[in-house]
């Protein structure tokens, strides 16, 4: 009786060791650097008349269909209530990718991009990560003008927003928290309200979000979304 | 290769069988007593609450309703050991974990720092507090179950007892408490004090909110309270 749990975990033992022999150390390192040497920076891609330079990342997120949905600038995207990507953290925007297609973010229209996500590999997510984060939109200004006297900036202040997100709206406490400054309104409201209702979930940053949403009703989300969409990026 | 070779030993270990130990409740060692030998700097202790405050307040007072607990007056190993605690991820608190690392407040001589600097803080003279006053049953039924349980480690007054590292319980929020107690009695809270889980495993839910009224009740020393509620602390002007 006692031997039956033991075989799945030699089973485990045995598979491991396997994987481990066949993959070397570098492994990531040479993956990583055969995507961006194929598809890579010194690559030419040729579109109309112009010739131009054209990076992984760029490349990637038109060949995965990024830009149909968040827009090829990545700061305009199709509806009002899709995130714009553009200068969103490196870390977060990974966790997010991975989550989304594991399924372990699963609210709002997640399910809809997992499915077109789905044979993206993590490599893959690493060079959209770092697009997203230092190339995509470019320096093109993104936010409007904040009112530091609306009800949503005080509330930014007093219902412990700028603690994990910083004053700014850009400056995350940790790399894996989102940068919310100039996302769409209503993509902002959609957020605040699945994480207040448990609808999304995902990672230990959201479960700390969701112990202080009990803070603010449905009128100051409303609030808070006014103002930190009007947040410059 | 050293990644690996660990891999393979901890996968080796869950073969075998072995579980990973939870840690005892107050183990000896580590950061939280390298801390506790240090001498604090208060002036560094102010600089690294700036975090804190945010959520506590800058009065160290936390919110009448109960999100945040009430730090100022507690006890600095107390303060020292949740700190540890929950980066070290034995006591889950997702909303404080990220203030709690050391790339937010440092190592152990800010643990030092600003668990002294919390100490030093006079109380809010107005805390969170149950339905229900003295004079009704429930009030009555509170004390007497705090006389029977409660009192041996938190003391006549819920006072503490900080060389056992049992917290100060006066002035603490109710709708805090009561939620830490539920916690610690549904194994919830990971860090809990072993002792305690016992002591209050056949509590009722009436039992719990009763004995936490009462507590939210206990006066707290005239000479550790901040002159008025409306005090507020000049060192973040």
């Amino acid at each position: 009786m006692k031997r039956t749990p033991k075989t799945p975990f030699l089973a485990l033992l045995i598979l491991s060791l396997a994987w481990l022999a066949a993959c070397s150390c570098n492994d990531r390192e040479d993956r990583l650097a055969k995507i961006r040497g194929t598809h890579g920076e010194s690559v030419l891609a040729a579109t109309g008349a112009d010739v131009i330079q054209e990076s992984a990342g760029a490349r990637l997120f038109r060949e995965k269909t990024c830009n149909t949905c968040h827009g090829d600038d990545g700061i305009h995207p199709l509806l009002p209530d899709y995130p714009i990507l553009a200068r969103q953290g490196r870390d977060y925007a990974l966790r997010q990718m991975k989550d989304i297609q594991s399924g372990n973010r699963a609210s709002g229209y997640a399910p809809q991009m997992q499915a077109v996500i789905k044979d993206v590999t993590e490599d893959e997510f690493i060079i959209l990560a770092d697009f997203i984060a230092n190339e995509l939109g470019g320096g093109a200004p993104i936010g409007g003008q904040p009112d530091p006297e609306s009800p949503g900036a005080k509330l930014f202040k007093t219902k412990t927003c700028t603690a994990c997100h910083g004053k700014d709206g850009k400056t995350p406490i940790l790399p894996d928290y989102p940068r919310i400054a100039g996302l769409p309104r209503e993509y902002i409201l959609r957020q605040m309200r699945d994480i207040k209702s448990g609808a999304r979930a995902n990672s230990m940053a959201v479960l700390g979000m969701q112990g202080v949403m009990h803070l603010v009703d449905d009128e100051q989300m409303t609030q808070l979304a006014d103002y930190v969409s009007s947040l410059p990026k | 290769m050293k990644k690996q070779m660990m891999m393979v030993l901890v996968i080796a270990a869950l073969a075998a069988g072995m579980t990973v130990e939870s840690p005892a409740w107050n183990d000896k060692g580590g950061e939280k007593d390298e801390a506790l030998s240090l001498t604090p700097d208060l002036e560094n202790g102010r600089d690294v609450y700036e975090v804190c405050a945010a959520c506590h307040l800058t009065e160290g007072w936390g919110t009448q309703e109960g999100t945040f607990p009430q730090l100022a007056g507690q006890f600095r190993d107390v303060i020292i050991k949740q700190l540890a605690d929950i980066r070290a991820l034995n006591r889950d608190n997702p909303t404080m974990y990220p203030f709690a690392l050391p790339q937010s407040i440092g190592g152990p001589q800010s643990l030092a720092d600003v668990s002294a600097y919390i100490a030093s803080l006079p109380m809010n003279p107005d805390n969170g507090k149950g339905l229900w006053d003295d004079g009704t049953p429930e009030f009555a039924h509170g004390q007497e179950l705090y006389k029977a349980n409660c009192v041996q480690c938190h003391g006549e007054t819920a006072e503490g007892n900080e060389e056992k590292y049992y917290p100060r319980l006066q002035g603490q929020h109710y709708a805090y408490m009561l939620r830490q107690f539920e916690w610690i009695r549904d194994g919830k809270r990971r860090n809990a004090n072993p002792d305690m889980i016992k002591q209050i495993k056949n509590f009722s839910d009436t039992d719990m909110q009763a004995v936490i009224n009462y507590v939210s009740r206990i006066p707290v020393p005239k000479e550790d309270l901040a002159p008025s509620k409306d005090w507020r602390n000049p060192d973040f002007d």
